[in-house]
């Protein structure tokens, strides 16, 4: 009896199995598409013009193979973008977090006004930022700038704030955390009220007094948002274009460069399809990289 | 049977009727066109004008825009390019005149020689031919100028006047400029600022040009400008930032407008809009030239070029750029804007209509002697801008010394030549 049943209900069974296989697949063909379509395939085609000479709009593709990249390897031009594409995130991302964590630690313990100051620093979020970023060019700027004629009000020199070089990175980096700063705090609010107030209760009773408090429950617990939040500003500052266009264009001679930057003045100002190619390829692989590394952090994480 | 005859005859007659009717609906079939224009404030000034104008003119052919509101004439052959690349038509492209090399060697431009040899309608006598030459490349014609504009000088006439300087005489020559900005100076103003950063090259080359240097030596393979010629327009930069008479900023316009500034060299393409922004005088004036001549001007502006495939569409294209070069077109232009437009008799009819007006007499007196502004060849043309653009900017913040600035550009530029 038994045997007869397994011999029948077996490829009933393996037909239902592939049934269901296929129906996930089904399912999951939509998605996959549209990642095929806007994700994968224009990552696969960068990495084929990366290794051709094509000026856009030009017939003539010439294959180059590996010479876009020697010539990017070689460039003092694109090391000194990639130096400040390091400088500009990790003092950016350092910045916006502890920015961010400290006007949301501020906000949560003051008791009134709460989603007000919310609404304030997160405003600059809402903004276009290029739009915003026209607005800081001109309180910047060295003969025109608000803020050298504030300076002169109080007797101070003007300062070149946006053709120096160090105070052009400088006034790139603190635009950036003005725009990032208040994201970085939406999410530590929505981390802070998921701790439970039984701990703080509890760790009171024990004596333990503000630091202690804030080493042994806040921080630990508040690791999930950190890393969400360190992922988050760490694409966004590699992403953020639309700040160093407008406010610097990169310069003055270079000193603003930064990758996405130069990506778009090879791609889109110079027309020089395969190399900016091969400068998005790289630039993929080290957010790869930084992804990578983001995951290994992930052991310290406390999601209980 | 009579009867039936003469249905089937009618019946013919209306087919007949209906056929030609068909035949005659090909002919002006009506067509749209894709036009690539930039669309800033104060280009749309003219431009949406000449559409308007072009569409009553012309009812079978519609004008589809795609605009360009911000980047400039780069960002504009990017965007025709873009199109070109990805398939989408492009038939009418606005292109700077700086860029007409890039353009005609992507090889996706038609050259205009067939229609102005076939069509009798189009009166190439009529425009003047120093702007002609300025879409000419190879023996080619590839482009009709839509408007040229030309370096001039803006003097802020309040502020000349209140430091004891005459507004209607301007400084001729660069040590007259100097003086005059040493004046403006005393009196607690900025003194001059050459638009260097227009474009990055045309400014330069102007300097240049009067000083009888070159950007390029004939060949076009190797620069001409890292001789004392070009060490003496980068020295003189050097000379009026260093002294505090030109403020080292890239911001020309904000500066003059803010009303701080005497004299401003930039394109007479502003005469339009800037006197209608600044609640001061302003007068223009030829730029100042080293022993204070009549100044070369290379002619900045832009004009139209064909990019259809379609035989129908390049006719249509064609009936465009025509349109573009004829009275009509060529009024709107030159009151609308600050650009000149080629036709010489409209030129001759404002010369004598706006004899009083100083600051347009000036436009249209360059208008006719303008020199071509060098459109860098190869793959490398707009990288090349930016060398030079930077060389100025080196030396305007006094980064680097202007010989070091100069040797270096040419040495980087000379590479991208290759």
């Amino acid at each position: 009896m038994r045997s007869s049943n397994r011999g029948s209900a077996l490829p009933a069974r393996s037909a239902s199995r592939i049934g269901q296989a296929l129906g996930a697949y089904v399912l999951i063909m939509p998605a996959f598409l549209a990642i095929g379509v806007f994700v994968l395939w224009p990552v696969g085609y960068s990495l084929v013009l990366s290794t051709m000479e094509w000026k856009l709009g030009y017939d003539a593709r010439e294959f180059v193979l590996l010479d876009n990249y020697v010539k990017l390897l070689g460039s003092r031009v694109f090391w000194n973008a990639a130096l400040n594409t390091v400088v500009y995130t990790v003092a950016m991302v350092l910045a916006s977090i502890a920015l961010g964590l400290g006007l949301s630690l501020a906000i949560t313990a003051g008791k009134r006004l709460q989603s007000f100051w919310q609404v304030l620093f997160f405003m600059p979020i809402a903004a276009t930022m290029s739009a915003m970023a026209v607005v800081w060019r001109f309180l910047l700027d060295g003969n025109l700038g608000i803020v050298n004629a504030m300076l002169a009000r109080l007797g101070a020199a003007p300062v070149a704030w946006l053709t120096g070089d160090a105070t052009a990175m400088g006034a790139v980096i603190v635009v950036g955390i003005w725009s990032n700063a208040g994201y970085a705090m939406v999410f530590f609010i929505a981390g802070l009220s998921n701790i439970p107030e039984a701990l703080y209760e509890a760790a009171a009773i024990d004596g333990a007094g503000i630091l202690r408090r804030f080493t042994s429950i806040t921080w630990p617990l508040l690791s999930p948002s950190t890393l969400f939040v360190l992922v988050i500003m760490t694409v966004r500052a590699l992403a953020s274009f639309d700040i160093v266009k407008v406010l610097t264009d990169g310069g003055p001679l270079g000193a603003t460069q930064v990758l996405s930057h130069l990506l778009y003045q090879e791609a889109f100002q110079f027309f020089d399809t395969g190399y900016a190619s091969a400068v998005a390829v790289v630039f993929f692989l080290l957010v790869l990289l930084l992804a990578l590394l983001q995951m290994k952090v992930e052991k310290w994480v406390h999601y209980q | 049977m009579k009867k039936v005859l003469m249905i089937l005859g009618l019946i013919g007659l209306a087919a007949g009727l209906g056929f030609a009717r068909g035949q005659e609906e090909k002919s002006t079939k009506p067509v749209t066109l894709t036009f690539y224009h930039i669309a800033t404030q104060t280009h749309v000034l003219y431009l949406n004008p000449i559409k308007e104008a072009f569409q009553k003119a012309f009812p079978g052919i519609t004008l589809q825009s795609v605009e360009v509101t911000a980047g400039g004439y780069e960002a504009l052959t990017q965007k025709i390019l873009l199109g070109l690349a990805s398939g989408e038509p492009v038939d009418i492209g606005q292109t700077g005149y700086d860029q007409l090399r890039t353009m005609v060697q992507s090889g996706k431009a038609l050259a205009l020689d067939p229609f102005i040899a076939s069509d009798a309608g189009f009166k190439k006598d009529n425009l003047f031919p120093a702007m002609m030459d300025l879409g000419r490349l190879d023996g080619k014609q590839w482009m009709v100028p839509i408007g040229t504009s030309t370096p001039a000088m803006y003097v802020n006439m309040d502020l000349f006047r209140n430091v004891g300087l005459d507004p209607e005489n301007p400084p001729k020559s660069w040590a007259e400029a100097r003086a005059a900005a040493e004046k403006l100076k005393a009196a607690g103003h900025q003194g001059i600022f050459w638009g260097w950063q227009v474009t990055g090259n045309w400014i330069f080359q102007a300097m240049l040009d009067n000083l009888g240097g070159k950007l390029v030596n004939d060949a076009g393979n190797q620069v001409a400008f890292n001789d004392e010629k070009g060490l003496k327009v980068l020295e003189h930069l050097s000379d009026l930032v260093s002294n505090g008479l030109m403020p080292a900023s890239d911001q020309g316009l904000a500066l003059f407008v803010a009303g701080n500034l005497g004299m401003w060299i930039d394109s007479s393409f502003q005469r339009v809009n800037t006197p209608q922004q600044v609640k001061f005088g302003v007068r223009m004036a030829p730029i100042p030239t080293p022993e204070g001549t009549v100044p070369k001007v290379a002619a900045g502006g832009n004009g139209a070029m064909i990019f259809s495939t379609d035989p129908a569409r390049q006719k249509a294209a064609w009936q465009f750029i025509r349109w573009m070069t004829e009275e009509d077109a060529s009024r709107i232009v030159a009151d609308k804007s600050g650009y000149t437009p080629a036709n010489q008799a409209v030129i001759r009819a404002l010369t004598a209509q706006f004899a009083s007006d100083a600051n347009y007499k000036v436009t249209l007196d360059q208008a006719a002697r303008v020199v071509p502004w060098y459109s860098w060849p190869g793959k490398n043309s707009n990288k090349i801008a930016k060398s030079l653009r930077d060389m100025q900017e080196a030396v305007v913040l006094g980064k680097k010394a202007p010989k070091k600035a100069l040797d270096e550009a040419a040495a980087e530029i000379n590479a991208l030549l290759k």
